[in-house]
């Protein structure tokens, strides 16, 4: 017996005006608050969204701090100082020219792309806003004119015949806005032919950024708190064990058991990292992982040090990026950990993945997602569901990073496909082909909000069209983003994270 | 399970073995040049076979064929020549050669991370279990190759007329490249056996023995289509800000790199069928130009055309040092261009525009089929839970 689907988005809601680019599948026109795009975006065309700023935060003494722990192998500038607006440019053509001896990426990138615009509508933000600036080709094009003026022979001698431009105030300014409107998603780079990364391209201009001493406010104060709590939303150990005794609670009236969810033991077998709204708005999330280590009867704990899988500091410069991923590295060494698991986070597995695990395998220290964990279990049959505790037709979200960046694509499928069955439907858009939810790279401020209901909605959209009711994901960004595209373009569906539905359906 | 990229490796390597065997028709079985006739001369003690042109039975050495129809010279001329056939021909074979290692010097000597560290954030999931390099390079190699992602679905479209173009375009130029090696093959020989650098080697030469009609029919359809194909790309140019709506693609570079393929390919591609065919290949009508007929009758035999002779012969000229017999073979192009008619010069054109492109194509993005090797996406940590699952094994109580 399956559960039963909803209805698909409504036929559209008009027309786009004749001068914006339109496409096939009438996406924009067919969410409810189409009349609220044409108000806000269609009058700014052909800069629909350029108006949408991410706030700057001035760099102060915790950013330094955070950035230049490991200071052995990194050469950088002193980050903080603060420069005047008129050395700004020279500061960052002089960045980029050394960027470019240092990451191969990003030369490659730069000169490589034909400038074919395959990539352009593969982009969810030109999708949402339909501005070729808010490309991947257009914001990589920014830096590639930089890049011709002040490196390229071409570029000095022909100028703007080769597109080479000489960077200004007002160039910059472009540049902060839209490296700001990259998600990283890498969509663009799975579908271009030679895998050219214009995420790459803006992960560098916000890394020159911060070494100005700007970041986004919104990271930037993320940054701050992993950078002196151990997570991400300011928690203390006090105020996580509350929470956690709590959930401990809920689970006994719930699932009929008691469970104890241990944070802060000094050894441990397993070194668990779940994010830190797992304890804050994803309480369900930490309900699932609890119940699940619990049944397999895992040696494991939570540390408040690191209580925490996001990185924020992806989202800011490489050295940022360095911060969570030691600590996660200390203290498994400190616990004496054997395997460190990683909870549900979508942009914290692609370090975690690519530099975090390398640097434990060193130390003889094993480390999987809490995916790989589960469907272990499930084909050890240490794990039973049951659906008709929850019936729902689910459809999938593949997290950016998880499915382009981490290579965790069919494990997810296994456990839905294991729970749901014939209610677990695929979107168009799956696998590498996902969609970003539109707040990766930490766009989660209200100050970027209209950015945000709309980037999301090509991914609401696509899973719209499926008929299920809940989205799953296994992301914290996603959970906390998608629940408020879903409200805004009045979606009759829910978002909820793998280890929730694992709760929810679960036989103790 | 979905294919895994090493296996997409495996694939790509037999087709292209494949295709190659095919193409170079019947190689295996000819083994050595059918121009060699059957004089041999010794040459340190090894024999070398001679070359020459068939004629009802009749051998005729090369250098009688190269004695009637190379016009020599006149001082006028050999300056201009020398310089721009000759001298821009070496700069840009150095060009070119120089151009390319010193580009791949540079991705090789850029870290992949910043100050030297490797972070591996650059692996890019192509596909689902890429477990290893091979397998990375597979599917990347299988993107390159067949274009495939841009067929994949997005929002009511699948690029199959972009794909078309696109994937035509490349093949074609491939293909058409390696007709190319086989006629360079042939000056190669020429050079090689009779040139001042004289090497006692039996080079095979492929694709002489298939007949002329087949060769116009393949060099002329894979011409055609690559040139069909690259002005649909131009097209798209013009298409693509339609499309969106506003001003893309404003670098010079974008036009010109597409353009002049497309030019080297028509002026190759028109020099190719006017002189193959008739009246060009009526052999009475190079005899008031000093060329016996029965000489002109198996040089056409042999090779196609006059043209395909002169071009052999200014190959031959340059890779074997003969200076001379490059500046008098290109002025004989001119030469029966004004006298013949004018396809001669058609090739000429060909060939100068060539050497511009061998120029450029290393310092911009032309570059880009040759970066494979440097593509980051080949990097980084590959999945490998099993390790972690065996541990996990070991620590789960029973």
């Amino acid at each position: 017996m399956c559960a039963k689907k909803i209805e698909g988005p409504p036929p559209p809601q008009g027309r786009l005006p004749p001068y914006i680019p339109r496409v096939k599948d009438e996406l924009i026109e067919r969410s409810p608050k189409f009349q609220e795009w044409l108000e806000w975006f269609a009058k700014n065309w052909p800069d629909t969204s350029k108006w949408i700023r991410a706030r700057e935060l001035k760099v102060e003494k915790f950013l330094k701090e955070a950035a230049l722990v490991p200071g052995a192998f990194v050469k950088t500038r002193d980050y903080g100082f603060k420069i005047p607006p008129e050395e700004r440019i020279k500061f960052f053509v002089e960045r980029l020219h050394e960027m470019l001896k240092t990451h191969r990426a990003l030369r490659y990138y730069l000169e490589n792309c034909t400038h074919c615009g395959y990539c352009i509508d593969k982009c969810h933000m030109w999708l949402a806003f339909r501005n070729y600036r808010n490309s991947p080709v257009g914001r990589a094009d920014l830096v590639r004119m930089i890049y011709k003026y002040y490196n390229k022979v071409t570029g000095k001698l022909f100028g703007k015949l080769v597109d080479a431009k000489e960077l200004s105030e007002a160039l910059l300014d472009e540049l902060w806005i839209y490296s700001h409107q990259c998600t990283q998603c890498r969509r663009c780079a799975y579908f271009c032919p030679f895998g050219i990364d214009c995420a790459e391209i803006m992960r560098a201009v916000r890394q020159i950024f911060a070494e100005m001493g700007l970041v986004y406010e919104f990271v930037g104060a993320t940054m701050r708190s992993l950078a002196q709590y151990g997570n991400q939303m300011f928690l203390t150990y006090k105020s996580i064990r509350v929470v956690l005794d709590m959930l401990e609670e809920e689970i006994k009236t719930e699932k009929g058991i008691e469970v104890h969810i241990p944070l802060d033991k000094p050894k441990a077998k397993i070194l668990f990292l779940p994010s830190s709204t797992d304890v804050f708005t994803n309480l369900d999330t930490m309900k699932g992982f609890a119940v699940v280590m619990h049944k397999l009867g895992l040696d494991w704990t939570m540390r408040s040090e690191i209580f925490e899988i996001g990185n924020f500091g992806l989202f800011i410069s490489d050295y940022h990026m360095q911060f969570r991923d030691r600590r996660i590295v200390e203290v498994a060494e400190k616990i004496g950990a054997e395997i460190v698991v990683f909870g549900e986070c979508g942009h914290g597995w692609r370090p975690f993945k690519n530099y975090v695990v390398p640097e434990l395998e060193k130390r003889g220290i094993k480390a999987m997602h809490f995916m790989h964990l589960v469907v272990w279990a499930i084909k050890k049959g240490k794990l039973r569901f049951n659906k008709k505790q929850f019936e729902h037709v689910v459809t999938y979200h593949d997290p950016c990073n998880l499915a382009r960046a981490g290579d965790l694509i069919e494990e997810p499928r296994i456990i839905l496909r294991t729970i749901f069955g014939g209610d677990f439907v695929e979107r168009e858009h799956n696998r590498e082909r996902t969609l970003c939810c539109g707040a990766g790279t930490g766009l989660l401020g209200d100050d970027v909000m209209p950015l945000r209901v709309w980037a999301g909605w090509p991914s609401v959209y696509d899973a719209w069209k499926t008929g299920a009711d809940i989205l799953a994901t296994p992301c914290s960004i996603d959970k906390a983003q998608f629940p408020v595209v879903i409200e805004y373009h009045k979606v009759p569906m829910m978002c909820k994270g793998i280890a929730d539905l694992i709760y929810y359906t679960i036989e103790v | 399970m979905p294919i895994r990229g090493w296996q997409m490796l495996v694939i790509i390597i037999v087709l292209g073995i494949l295709g190659l065997v095919a193409f170079m028709g019947g190689m295996l079985f000819t083994g050595t040049a059918h121009l060699c006739g059957p004089e041999e001369t010794e040459f340190l003690g090894l024999k070398v076979e001679k070359l020459g042109v068939h004629v009802n039975h009749e051998f005729i050495p090369i250098e009688s064929a190269e004695y009637y129809i190379v016009k020599p010279a006149p001082f006028w001329a050999a300056i201009p020549i020398a310089i721009f056939y000759v001298a821009l021909a070496y700069v840009a074979a150095a060009v070119l050669i120089i151009g390319l290692i010193l580009r791949a010097a540079i991705w090789t000597v850029t870290p992949k991370g910043p100050g030297g560290l490797y972070w591996g954030l650059y692996r890019l999931t192509l596909h689902n279990y890429v477990r290893s390099w091979w397998d990375a390079a597979g599917i990347i190699l299988a993107r390159i190759v067949s274009f495939f992602t841009l067929l994949k679905y997005n929002f009511g479209t699948r690029a199959i007329g972009f794909w078309l173009k696109l994937a035509l375009f490349h093949w074609m130029i491939w293909l058409v490249l390696m007709f190319h090696g086989n006629s360079l093959a042939l000056g190669a020989v020429i050079s090689l056996t009779e040139g001042l650098i004289k090497l006692p080697i039996q080079v095979p030469v492929f694709y002489t023995h298939v007949p002329h009609d087949l060769k116009l029919l393949m060099g002329g359809a894979a011409g055609l289509v690559a040139l069909a194909c690259g002005i649909g790309l131009i097209g798209r140019r013009f298409w693509i800000p339609a499309r969106f709506k506003v001003r893309i693609c404003p670098s010079i570079d974008d036009w010109f790199a597409i353009s002049w393929l497309c030019l080297i390919i028509f002026f190759g591609l028109t020099a190719k069928l006017l002189t193959t065919m008739p009246p060009y290949t009526e052999a009475s009508l190079y005899e008031p130009l000093g060329v016996p007929e029965k000489i002109a009758h198996g040089v056409i035999h042999e090779f196609g055309s006059i043209m395909y002779y002169l071009v052999g012969c200014w190959f031959a000229g340059l890779i074997s040092g003969k200076i001379n017999l490059a500046i008098n073979a290109i002025y004989s192009l001119f030469y029966y261009g004004a006298s013949v008619g004018p396809a001669f010069i058609l090739m000429a054109v060909h060939i100068m525009l060539v050497q511009i492109f061998m120029i450029y194509f290393p310092w911009a993005k032309m570059i880009h089929p040759l970066s494979f090797p440097f593509n980051p996406a080949l990097y980084g940590k590959f999945e490998k839970p099993e390790p972690a699952i065996r541990k996990l094994e070991e620590i789960v109580p029973a």
